[in-house]
């Protein structure tokens, strides 16, 4: 039998490099030539979008706020008109001066209770807006982004400043469907914003205040819900009564236990509406207990147009939690 | 093509020579290209980047624990009251319900007394519905005339001397 006399490394195939190819090693310091290389068009490229982004600036003064704002945006005078929201003397700023393609409305905010918007836009409202909490230079204020309202069919994100002493500022971004670039150039406007003599306002949700909320709400609901299935399906006005009587008294429950929670102050307006709330319910189930004892047809009518009406109220006093950042269902 | 010409043509020398040669124009090449690689990506990455971080900077985390809060109360089914009305005297009686047949409060449809003679028992009278407010529930739809009980049934066929009517309202 053959065998090869020849050492096994000489028997692997040689690869065939083509003629041009060198096989002279690259000098040692091709590799740190081209990381530099790819350092500095790294940051030159960085630094041209930086540069791109940073336009000359121009800053408008409000009462409490100070914007900059690009030279491409100019205030404008007319009055960009959103519904539900009251701004006295607003400072509109435009895309090229054009209010009716986009534009940011600042201002001061009429008082609005308990909710951190005006009841009038609260009410237009179909849906509840996304709620976060931000911070202008340590001053905390709410952001509704996604705001949708009835008649209304700009894209429209909502910011105020709540005010322990006084009213509170709110800022607009809106922009017409096809200009939606112009609302994220004004979220970076409101970005920069400098609050004006106003002091910290802790704005965060309280989560163990949350959880002990909810968990009243919750238990109330489905009481309520349980006694009102059987108050339906023609119950006798005895029975009705009755029934009444027991959710009255679960009524006053919790509203005593809502009020000994201990509201963080940013809800401490929420919690007072939300007790009264629940107490004016209760008062109008007694009446629909007395007329339903009586039994007077229109007692009984009177008496549940008020219960209708009194859970509408404790709706919004809890859409308000909604509004202040609180996780809801 | 003679044989001579294309073995001088791929003649190793000549070809190391000539990859010598451009070993620095190679070298260029793909400095420039990697530096447009790099600006490429300095500049999307910068102009990208720049309104996230912002937006990063400025919101506040809402807390990640703690409990829900219902934005509204469940929705409860209408309340109903089934009311015998006593009977009403038929002089007195004719004159209060006389032209009217419905009981009307606020937006709310009551109570329509049928125009049949001498109902006696319990039973939900045809009630057309009014718009009920928005955040109102709307009432439960109708049920049958009352029908005609055999205790009272042709005593009198006056509207008022009907023994009892009932309704149903929602809430």
């Amino acid at each position: 039998m053959y065998r090869s006399t020849r050492p096994l490394a000489a028997q692997r195939p040689t690869r065939a490099f083509p003629a041009y190819w060198s096989t002279r090693p690259i000098p040692w310091f091709v590799a740190p030539v081209l990381i530099a290389v790819a350092i500095l068009g790294y940051l030159a490229g960085h630094h041209r979008a930086t540069r791109a982004a940073e336009e000359p600036v121009r800053v408008a003064y409000e009462a409490t706020i100070a914007l900059e704002y690009p030279s491409t945006w100019h205030r404008t005078g007319a009055a960009a008109s959103i519904p539900g929201l009251q701004i006295v003397s607003p400072l509109l700023l435009a895309p090229g001066g054009d209010s009716a393609r986009a534009g940011l409305v600042s201002g001061e905010l009429a008082p609005t209770g308990a909710s951190p918007l005006p009841a009038a836009l609260v009410s237009l409202l179909q849906g509840l807006p996304r709620t976060e909490v931000v911070e202008f230079l340590g001053v905390q204020a709410y952001r509704y982004s996604g705001v949708r309202l009835a008649r209304y069919n700009r894209a429209l994100d909502l910011y105020v400043l709540p005010n322990s002493s006084g009213p509170a500022t709110a800022l607009a971004c809106y922009a017409a469907p096809q200009h939606a670039a112009d609302l994220t150039q004004c979220e970076s406007i409101v970005s920069r914003l400098t609050p004006v003599g106003r002091s910290p306002y802790d704005l965060k949700p309280d989560a163990a205040y949350s959880a002990r909320l909810g968990g009243v709400i919750g238990a109330l609901d489905s009481l309520r819900l349980r006694l009102r299935h059987q108050m339906s399906a023609k119950k006798a006005p005895a029975t009705v009564a009755r029934l009444a009587s027991t959710l009255v008294r679960h009524l006053a429950t919790a509203a005593a236990s809502i009020r000994a929670l201990q509201a963080p102050a940013s809800a401490a307006q929420a919690q007072a509406a939300l007790v009264v709330a629940i107490e004016r319910a209760g008062q109008t189930y007694r009446a629909l207990g007395a007329a339903a004892a009586a039994p007077s047809v229109a007692a009984v009518a009177e008496a549940q147009s008020q219960v209708d009406s009194a859970e509408a109220g404790v709706d919004v006093s809890l859409e308000t939690f909604a509004l202040l950042g609180y996780k809801h269902s | 093509m003679s044989t001579a010409s294309a073995t001088r043509r791929i003649s190793p020398r000549k070809g190391y020579q000539a990859s010598t040669r451009r070993r620095p124009l190679i070298l260029l090449a793909v400095c420039a290209v990697i530096f447009a690689a790099a600006f490429a990506l300095g500049r999307g990455g910068g102009a990208a980047s720049a309104p996230r971080e912002a937006a990063a900077q400025w919101i506040v985390p809402a807390p990640s624990a703690g409990g829900v809060i219902p934005a509204s109360l469940s929705s409860a089914p209408a309340i109903e009251i089934e009311i015998a009305v006593p009977r009403a005297r038929p002089n007195a009686g004719a004159k209060a319900t006389a032209g009217s047949g419905r009981a009307t409060v606020g937006e709310r449809l009551v109570t329509e007394a049928p125009a049949s003679p001498a109902p006696t028992t319990v039973a939900p009278a045809p009630a057309p519905q009014v718009p009920a407010a928005p955040e109102q529930h709307s009432p439960p739809a109708a049920s049958s005339p009352a029908p005609k009980s055999g205790s009272s049934g042709g005593e009198s066929t006056h509207a008022t001397s009907r023994s009892g009517e009932s309704f149903e309202t929602s809430g």
